[in-house]
């Protein structure tokens, strides 16, 4: 595990409040934030003493963080431990949160288009709201496609030679 | 609340839950996204049947989003809560000032002298990555602003 230094503790914390603002727990942008910088899994005793929080309470959120996508286990051999790094692909993997994010909200809206007895007030805010998500979700697809064709491979994870 | 209103709530509460917001979040803007007019915290605790309390700190956050706009009424001291107009259009400007600040973050982390190359190479990829997603909402922004 990379030492913290006083800067990397400074992008850690950063990136707990930048989740936060997204409506996130703070220690998930912290677990991302740390493990961002390291270039070895690390396990959920790393992590809890590294952010000087608990076991269970690092264990809940990198939960979190590995069904975003963001982050997955990796196994070491004799160890029973589960083991956390970044994915390789990062920034598409985000860009498809806030895509499926997007999705499912428009989903959502579709059957209100039909429901007769809604005021008009309120029908037409949801067809221009469904029409926002459908631009948004347009322009933000094409760009994954370009994402995901223009990564190129990415360096094998260290865990895999442990 | 007819059933079909009652079923968006619960959808919009599962939604924000699978995003990571509490439940009563979502139920709070699907409830107001139906109303044409606004209504106050009272009127919110009580069709969803939940406390005011609950309702008050949630109505608070969506409100930080940019989802909902708070209002008062002379002589009431009550507050009233309706969902934004051009709600989409702030929550992506709102999207767009926490993206810069990532990328702010991260061109700090790429100037550090102490990072391993591995981590620097992996910061750079994400960071031309992020800027990418960047110009799109900011395009999209534009877009939505122009119709307005």
């Amino acid at each position: 595990m990379t030492e913290t230094t006083p800067w990397a503790a400074t992008f850690v914390e950063t990136m707990g409040l930048l989740w936060e603002g997204e409506g996130l727990p703070r220690i998930a942008g912290r677990i991302f934030g740390f493990l961002s910088l390291q270039t070895e899994p690390c396990s959920l005793d790393d992590l809890a003493l590294a952010l000087g929080v608990s076991k269970a309470s690092v264990s809940t959120d990198a939960r979190r963080l590995e069904g975003l996508g963001l982050i997955h286990r990796v196994g070491v051999p004799a160890d029973r431990r589960d083991y956390y790094t970044v994915v390789p692909d990062v920034p598409a993997r985000m860009l498809a949160i806030k895509i499926e994010q997007l999705q499912r909200f428009e989903t959502a809206l579709a059957p209100l288009i039909e429901a007769p007895e809604l005021p008009a007030v309120v029908k037409a805010r949801i067809m221009e709201s469904r029409l926002t998500h459908k631009r948004i979700m347009s322009t933000l697809r094409e760009l994954l496609i370009e994402l995901r064709q223009g990564a190129t491979p990415p360096p094998q994870p260290a865990t895999t030679t442990i | 609340m007819d059933p079909a209103a009652r079923r968006l709530v619960e959808q919009m509460g599962l939604l924000t839950e699978a995003d990571g917001l509490p439940r009563i979040a979502g139920r709070i803007f699907g409830y107001l996204l139906l109303e044409p007019e606004e209504r106050s915290l009272d009127e919110i605790a009580e069709s969803l049947g939940v406390s005011r309390a609950s309702v008050s700190t949630d109505a608070r956050r969506l409100t930080q989003v940019g989802l909902l706009e708070r209002r008062s009424r002379p002589g009431d001291r009550r507050d009233y809560y309706v969902v934004a107009p051009s709600g989409f259009r702030r929550v992506i400007e709102q999207r767009i000032r926490s993206m810069r600040q990532f990328h702010e973050l991260l061109i700090a982390a790429r100037e550090l002298p102490s990072l391993s190359p591995e981590v620097r190479a992996r910061i750079a990829v994400w960071d031309s990555a992020h800027e990418d997603v960047l110009v799109a909402f900011t395009t999209v922004l534009e877009r939505l602003r122009s119709q307005e």
